[in-house]
């Protein structure tokens, strides 16, 4: 009984297509009713929208566009939050570094860029946040 | 006794002082000129004091215990300068607590007592609760004395420069068929002690808070390579005379260019506001031994120049902060959350080429 049980158990992390503990690699949106949620979209919002030389420099050096306000949403969507936690881990660790549950603010800027931010994710007392193009190459970091 | 008293009907006279003339509340020292609209402001004041709950707390029984909250809604300001009028005549001690420090306390007594007697004391305690100065009343006219060996009018200058908690007023002695009633003078600010580049910060007006400040930065290595700048941790402390005092707080083995966990092991008396610098500019590459693996930028948009970790620290310590950067001084009040720090913060140029002020 031993060998079909060993077999059965491969089989079935084969198929989740995680290892031992796979639940701690889910990657989630925080809703936008999330007060973090809230903060970095306020954030977001007056970078791409600001006309001041200060604030347009900022935008410019974490390579965001300038679009109207109602151009950054939220993004709650599980397959497009899986896909920004992927790519937020790899950004954050070392390569290598197994990945660990994530629940992420990402908010979309326009068709072209997404700000992600793991709360829980710190370097130092900072907050780590990644900018991703739409393809989810990172392109910037800023804390 | 010549001056025209109201202690005979001093209980009515309290509510109603303002309004049928008694002495009025003018601060001894200053004369202010007043505009319109001060003088308005000055009515509601009145209004405004006639209604609080502290001319009610200590009236009726005058040989019970009184303590009262001094709320802001009974201060009459002209200013930063305010007073409190009407704290009413009790024969036992009159206990008043300031829900924020005051500044240059002094207190007028108005009313009828002996000369001969004791003219009762002030004593005043800092924000900690701790006793820092006790002061007698002095008279404000020895020779209304006359015959019938009674006065009006006694004044007690408190001397204490720093922030005062609360104030424990003592009756003239004998009580007898006597009585006073007193009004409170005060700043509601610490007055400046820098003499140029004044901000719209109560505490960075402060040679105290600057020279911390200046202290912080020069202690961060923010002239080095990145990787060798420091963050370490300052606080401004106000010690038992009432000056500000600054430390510098470091822990060698876990500071980082990006972080600080230094902390007093005494305290040198209470703590009034922290801080740290961030030895960086805005929009600089932050190093990779504060834990990044890809380029990091230093990001002064999402909370005003603070981190959301700084903002929580200030927070569960109930302090004001400041963080101190290449470029600029960000002053953080009390109340501020990671939610509201952009509309909270207060940012102050170091140089700032419109004015030439130069802060630390």
């Amino acid at each position: 009984m031993r060998t079909p049980l060993a077999v059965f158990f491969l089989a079935c992390v084969l198929l989740s297509g995680t290892p031992l503990g796979g639940e701690a690699q889910t990657y989630t949106c925080l809703p936008d009713t999330a007060e973090k949620t809230q903060i970095l979209r306020d954030d977001i919002v007056s970078l791409v929208t600001a006309t001041d030389s200060e604030t347009v420099a900022t935008r410019s050096a974490y390579q965001l566009p300038a679009v109207a306000a109602s151009k950054v949403t939220v993004v709650t969507t599980a397959s497009v939050c899986r896909k920004a936690g992927a790519a937020y881990h790899a950004a954050v660790t070392p390569p290598g570094t197994p990945p660990i549950a994530r629940t992420l603010v990402v908010i979309k800027v326009g068709t072209t860029r997404y700000v992600v931010l793991d709360p829980t994710e710190r370097a130092g007392e900072f907050e780590n946040h990644i900018v991703f193009d739409s393809r989810w190459n990172r392109l910037i970091g800023f804390s | 006794m010549t001056r025209v008293l109201c202690a005979e009907i001093l209980t009515g006279c309290v509510i109603a002082a303002g309004l049928i003339g008694c002495r009025e509340p003018t601060r001894p020292q200053a004369s202010m000129s007043r505009t319109d609209s001060a003088t308005i402001r000055d009515a509601n004041a009145r209004l405004q004091s006639i209604n609080a709950p502290l001319d009610r707390q200590c009236i009726g029984s005058a040989t019970g215990s009184c303590a009262m909250t001094l709320t802001p809604a009974a201060y009459f300001c002209d200013g930063l300068q305010c007073s409190i009028w009407g704290v009413p005549q009790q024969q036992n001690p009159i206990t008043g607590t300031f829900p924020k420090p005051v500044y240059q306390l002094i207190v007028g007594m108005d009313g009828k007592f002996y000369c001969s007697g004791m003219y009762g004391t002030v004593t005043v305690f800092n924000r900690s609760g701790a006793q820092v100065e006790e002061r007698g009343f002095t008279l404000d006219d020895p020779s209304d004395c006359g015959e019938d060996n009674i006065t009006c009018c006694a004044t007690d200058t408190l001397q204490f420069p720093g922030g005062i908690g609360h104030v424990v007023v003592s009756p003239p002695q004998p009580w007898g068929d006597i009585g006073a009633s007193y009004t409170f003078w005060f700043d509601t600010t610490r007055a400046p002690t820098v003499d140029s580049c004044f901000t719209t910060d109560e505490l960075l007006n402060q040679q105290a808070m600057r020279d911390m400040l200046r202290a912080a930065w020069d202690s961060s290595n923010a002239n080095d390579i990145p990787s060798n700048r420091r963050e370490l941790k300052v606080w401004l402390f106000e010690d038992s005379t009432g000056a500000l005092v600054h430390g510098l707080y470091r822990d060698p083995a876990n500071d980082t260019p990006c972080t600080s966990f230094g902390s007093p092991h005494s305290l040198p008396g209470v703590p009034v506001a922290a801080g740290h610098p961030h030895p960086f500019a805005p929009k600089d590459t932050l190093p990779a031994n504060c834990g990044y693996t890809t380029p990091h930028l230093y990001d002064i948009t999402k909370y005003g120049g603070a981190s959301g970790q700084d903002i929580t620290a200030a927070q569960n310590d109930s302090l004001p902060f400041y963080i101190i950067d290449k470029n600029n001084i960000y002053a953080y009040p009390l109340g501020t959350t990671q939610k509201n720090a952009k509309s909270k913060v207060r940012r102050y140029p170091r140089v700032d080429a419109a004015t030439g002020c130069v802060l630390p």
